[in-house]
């Protein structure tokens, strides 16, 4: 019998308390103290672009595609980029890290924008000023594309602790970095019982991920023959997208070991023993990929760009123009990538880098001065149902816009017969987009 | 650990939060508000720090460790030679920080340390302050481009690839994609990060060039007049293999660099390049600076070069940016952040560390299978009460080195994320 | 027979010198610092499953045996010369006497091979910590008669309990105590700093693949093939 103390004790959790770090570091009216100049005001027109995801890398390049002597500064935190797209496979051994990693400077140099490794710490939009640890940045526009946070606080509400503890121990690796690679130890030292990944309900970054994952996870159990299970807990009535693709690969490649479970809303968390309780049943586990809730990344929260719904309370993604992506709130403000709401969008990669090229477009064309008539974006996704052989699935959607309804509408082309052939196409796809934002 | 906790009642937990104050909210850094505290503050989450704060908890579990570091994972520099010589992959070389709270109940905050006020005992990351009894800094390297601007561009232009991240990924990426033509590599001046570093990685690439069968020749380029380290075992391995596909030009300065012509140009005359791997001087972490810890003009922490304290008690600096008898590199910060967490531990006990040992070990490739390696130890004699030195090295590659050197490596990663 | 008797716990319990079967739990019972793990008595056997005798350990030839768990080795030498107790003093305070060595000679002795410093150990494709004989001294440390790990170079005396001569370990290698009964050869326990813990959480994937399970390498010996080192692992690595 354990406890508490035991607990907090192995743990950790000592008399020190520091916040949950997907909590905003500054709200936008808290004031920034001695902070100088990072760099010297704009002489023309500066773009400053935070986040150097799949959108923002894409803005960056295609901005100075466009127009050479726009002055563009891309922000991001991270010392390197990690692809998630194809981070399944490569939990599997499918590919190497190597082949998901990219460097920042390599595309800054060649296109001529400005890198800077830094995290955003504030942003003031009155003075359109960007904070980061170094000092501030001044912008005539600002991109904002840092992706996604998770909302332990659907879970747990305040309990702060318990959002760590979870997060450090069944990581949800929805954000590339320490998070993927414990989970990949996780996966390849698991050696019994019921592993569970669970599906996060409403709008989540990668919305097929949890299901290639599951079949990734369970290529690893297959091939190290341990006796585990996949047990994939999802909120919807069934698989989706490319539903009946995952659904074969389930029940004919990793028959016995991935359970699919349905209508299964999660009614509560309990990682401390092992137990999820949703409207399908209560599950214990051995070990798990706990997946809360996504939401805008903190950079929204920052700058108060978030959506309200009709009761005031904050949607959790982005208020912005669906077609222009501007801020609802801010014209000189853009909002791209996973964090956008209001349109029938998945937040993908794929999604990221074509919505950055547009918004690249539009802002060049604001300071040409010129009228432009924004495109709409397209996704292509696909997945890997198979490890031994690779075999892939896959799902493409263009996107039609009605002027009079004002309404877009996905036109998908969905291909669920799993084959070689297309788990060859998902690396060429890889590759051909990581050189369009890289090379 | 974990799976042990089959009988903890959530209500438990949730009241021990509450006892703790665990439902602060988090801090933006102005004057007034609440700070936190724990006992030891270990910033830097490199080789120095990480063992710091593992063998810290090992010791005495009851302990707040509190590691602040700002990347999202770990990358080794040790080995990172071999990936850019196409030799190893990246996974090996990367691990989670979450295994260190998990496990030993470290508290890792991945945030950007901004300042360190001595007199108030505290260090101001982006999201607050961190009170500390105890503070270590392992903070590591930056680029000394002061003096010299043209280095400025270089970084971005020819990676460095000797902090990790981009620098190596995108190194490895010109490495890979290099199909014939010159390769200029430069030497700083010492003391700069892992001393054997320049030479093993010019000789990988000269073994992955023969490899290939590739047009090329490597113009290595060395501040120093021969290998500061493992001399007799590069000049010879250089000599045995690569003397048809390299030339090593020593005691030489760089001057300037043009990226755009790519031109390197030093006092032996002007080297024009494909590809370029220029490695800037070196000196202690800018962090260092604006805590005031290094004074002006200083490009290395001063410390005790056993306990590693620096002039401020219980304040210690350790790992590269520190003036140390050994020299920079991963496992000389790892044998650091053993004493110091010895030293800390046995601080709060009241007591004093008697004897200790400290200890560097570098293995080189000096082609794609064999290496060579070095050993500097220190070790207290009880009866002399002196710290004696031994070095040693072994300078005719093997194959068998090689394979200690990934046994070695392996080691010092179960040692810190095992 | 007539043993040495030796003394256990820092000098404040003697033990009579037979090794009957309450002589482990008197042990236990007596043990102040705790530095004394009983575990399966397990008899030492040859390849083909006869019990290990002590005419068939060479002397100076390095053996390996698994105890007290299928997946951790120790390493069997006969060092040809009387092997007398030794007081261990580990760095934090406790302490233990180490028996010396066993057979006819006092000659033989056997330690858990798994490193101190960082856990490397042999597998059959590598052994980095090796027993070196008199007469093969190291090439890196020039020592002889030693057990050397050449990771790191940590260096253990296989002659005093395996005690930390030069290098990096804190503590010495955890050694296993042996018993003689009726020709035959008996493990039955392991003294001084077990580094199971840290080996089975370092190598898990590693023993998965090996053992299929974690738990069939945990689990507890009652016999032990006692090899050559040179014929199990296929490159001995000495520096």
């Amino acid at each position: 019998m354990f406890t508490r103390r035991d607990l907090l004790k192995s743990a950790g959790i000592g008399a020190i308390a520091l916040g949950v770090s997907s909590q905003p570091v500054f709200s936008a009216a808290e004031k920034v103290v001695k902070m100088e100049a990072m760099l010297p005001p704009p002489k023309g027109n500066r773009v400053v672009i935070c986040g150097g995801g799949w959108a923002g890398l894409t803005v960056a390049k295609y901005l100075k595609k466009e127009n050479p002597n726009i002055d563009v500064v891309l922000i991001e935190k991270r010392p390197n980029f990690i692809s998630c797209p194809i981070s399944n496979p490569w939990l599997a051994d499918l590919v190497s890290l190597d082949f998901l990693s990219h460097d920042y400077n390599q595309p800054a140099a060649k296109y001529g924008y400005r890198f800077i490794n830094a995290a955003v710490i504030g942003i003031e939009r009155d003075k359109k000023r960007v904070y980061t640890p170094h000092g501030f940045i001044e912008y005539n526009y600002l991109v904002l594309a840092p992706g996604i946070r998770y909302n332990y606080a659907a879970w747990f509400k305040e309990d702060k602790e318990m959002a760590r503890f979870t997060r450090m121990n069944f990581p949800a690796a929805f954000i590339p970095g320490s998070e993927l690679l414990a989970l990949k130890r996780k996966v390849h030292e698991f050696e019994e019982g019921d592993f569970i990944i669970t599906v996060p309900p409403g709008a989540y970054r990668c919305p097929p991920a949890p299901y290639e994952r599951a079949c990734m996870v369970a290529e690893v159990f297959k091939r190290n023959k341990v006796k585990g299970r996949v047990i994939v807990l999802d909120p919807k009535d069934d698989i989706a997208p490319k539903g009946p693709g995952f659904r074969a690969a389930f029940e004919q490649v990793y028959l016995g070991i991935i359970e699919y479970v349905p209508k299964a809303s999660i009614k509560e968390v309990d990682p401390v023993n092992k137990v999820i309780k949703t409207t399908a049943g209560d599950f214990k586990f051995v070990d798990a990929n706990l997946v809360p809730p996504h939401q805008a990344g903190a950079l929204l929260w920052m700058a108060d760009l978030i959506a309200k719904d009709k009761e005031g309370k904050p949607t959790g993604w982005a208020d912005q123009d669906p077609l222009t992506f501007q801020a609802k709130a801010d014209p000189n403000v853009f909002l791209v990538g996973d964090v956008i709401s209001g349109t029938p969008y998945p937040k993908s990669g794929h999604m990221g880098n074509s919505q950055g090229k547009i918004v690249a477009k539009i802002i060049a064309s604001r300071i040409a001065g010129k009228e432009y008539k924004p495109t709409l974006p397209d996704n292509t996704c696909y997945s890997m149902v198979n490890g031994s052989p690779q075999e892939a699935i896959v799902i493409n959607v263009n996107y039609e816009y009605n002027e009079k309804e004002k309404k877009i509408t996905p036109k998908p082309k969905v291909i669920n017969e799993r084959s070689e052939a297309l788990a060859k196409a998902t690396y060429e796809w890889a590759r051909a987009i990581y050189r369009d934002m890289f090379a | 650990m974990s799976k042990q906790w089959s009988g903890v009642n959530r209500r438990d937990l949730l009241v021990g939060a509450g006892i703790l104050g665990i439902s602060a909210p988090l801090l933006a850094y102005s004057k007034t508000q609440t700070r936190q505290k724990a006992q030891v503050v270990i910033v830097g989450g490199g080789y120095g720090g990480v063992t710091t704060a593992k063998h810290l908890k090992k010791e005495n579990p009851s302990l707040d460790v509190v590691l602040i570091e700002e990347r999202p994972f770990f990358m080794s520099c040790p080995m990172s030679n071999h990936f850019l010589a196409g030799i190893m992959e990246l996974t090996p070389l990367c691990f989670s920080y979450n295994i260190l709270e998990v496990k030993y109940g470290v508290r890792v905050v991945q945030d950007k340390v901004l300042g360190v006020e001595l007199d108030r005992k505290v260090v101001r990351t982006s999201s607050g302050y961190i009170a500390y009894d105890y503070l270590v800094l392992s903070p590591g390297i930056d680029y000394d481009v002061k003096d010299k601007p043209f280095y400025r561009d270089s970084i971005v232009y020819n990676p460095p690839a000797f902090k990790p991240g981009s620098e190596h990924i995108y190194l490895k990426r010109l490495i890979e994609e290099f199909e014939g033509g010159d390769i200029v590599i430069t030497v700083p001046p010492p003391p700069y990060r892992c001393p054997p570093a320049p030479y093993e990685r010019a000789a990988l690439i000269a073994s992955m060039i023969k490899r290939n069968n590739l047009k090329a020749h490597i113009y290595f380029i060395d501040a120093n007049e021969r290998p500061i380290i493992n001399a007799e075992g590069f000049l010879s391995a250089y000599y045995d293999l690569y003397k048809d596909i390299a030339t090593y030009v020593t005691s030489a300065q760089v001057r300037d660099i043009d990226v755009h012509k790519k031109v390197v140009k030093t006092s032996h005359g002007d080297f024009k390049y494909d590809i370029a791997n220029i490695i800037p001087p070196m000196k202690a972490s800018n962090l260092l600076q604006e805590a005031g810890i290094l004074k002006r003009g200083q490009k290395w922490v001063e410390v005790n070069p056993f306990t590693f304290e620096t002039s401020v008690k219980n304040v210690f600096v350790i790992g590269d940016a520190s003036q140390s008898y050994l020299p920079k590199s991963g496992y000389a910060a790892h044998s650091e952040g053993k004493m110091v967490a010895k030293i800390i531990n046995a601080r709060i006990q009241g007591k004093e560390v008697k004897e200790e040992y400290l200890q560097m070990i570098c293995y080189s490739m000096v082609s794609d299978k064999e290496a060579i390696m070095t050993e500097t130890s220190f070790k207290y004699d009880t009866v002399s009460k002196r710290f004696i030195p031994t070095h040693r090295e072994d300078n005719i590659r093997k194959e068998t080195t090689a394979k200690r050197y990934e046994e070695w490596a392996k080691g010092l990663w179960r040692d810190l994320f095992g | 027979m007539d043993r040495r008797d030796f003394i256990i716990t820092c000098g404040t319990v003697a033990l009579a010198s037979m090794l009957d079967a309450n002589f482990y739990s008197n042990l236990l019972a007596n043990q102040k610092d705790n530095m004394l793990k009983t575990y399966n008595k397990a008899i030492l056997v040859k390849e083909d499953g006869t019990p290990l005798k002590e005419a068939d350990i060479k002397p100076h030839v390095n053996y390996i045996f698994f105890y007290p768990y299928a997946a951790t080795p120790c390493y069997l030498i006969n060092l040809d010369q009387e092997i007398k107790p030794v007081e261990i003093k580990l760095k934090d305070g406790k302490s233990y006497t180490w028996p010396g060595g066993i057979g006819s000679k006092k000659s033989i002795v056997a330690y858990s091979a798994i490193c101190a410093h960082q856990w490397s150990y042999p597998t059959k494709e590598y052994s980095f910590i090796n027993y070196y004989p008199p007469d093969t001294p190291s090439e890196t440390t020039k020592k002889a008669g030693i057990i050397q790990c050449c990771a790191h170079l940590a260096l253990y005396d296989p002659k005093e309990g395996a005690k930390v001569i030069d290098g990096p370990a804190e503590v010495p290698l955890a050694s296993i105590l042996l018993q003689e009964e009726e020709g035959n050869i008996y493990a039955v326990g392991v003294l001084g700093v077990e580094q199971f813990t840290q080996f089975f959480d370092s190598y898990r994937a590693e023993l998965r693949q090996r053992y299929g399970t974690t738990a069939k390498a945990r689990e507890l010996v009652e016999k032990c093939t006692v090899m050559e080192v040179d014929k199990y692992v296929q490159a001995v690595v000495r520096c």
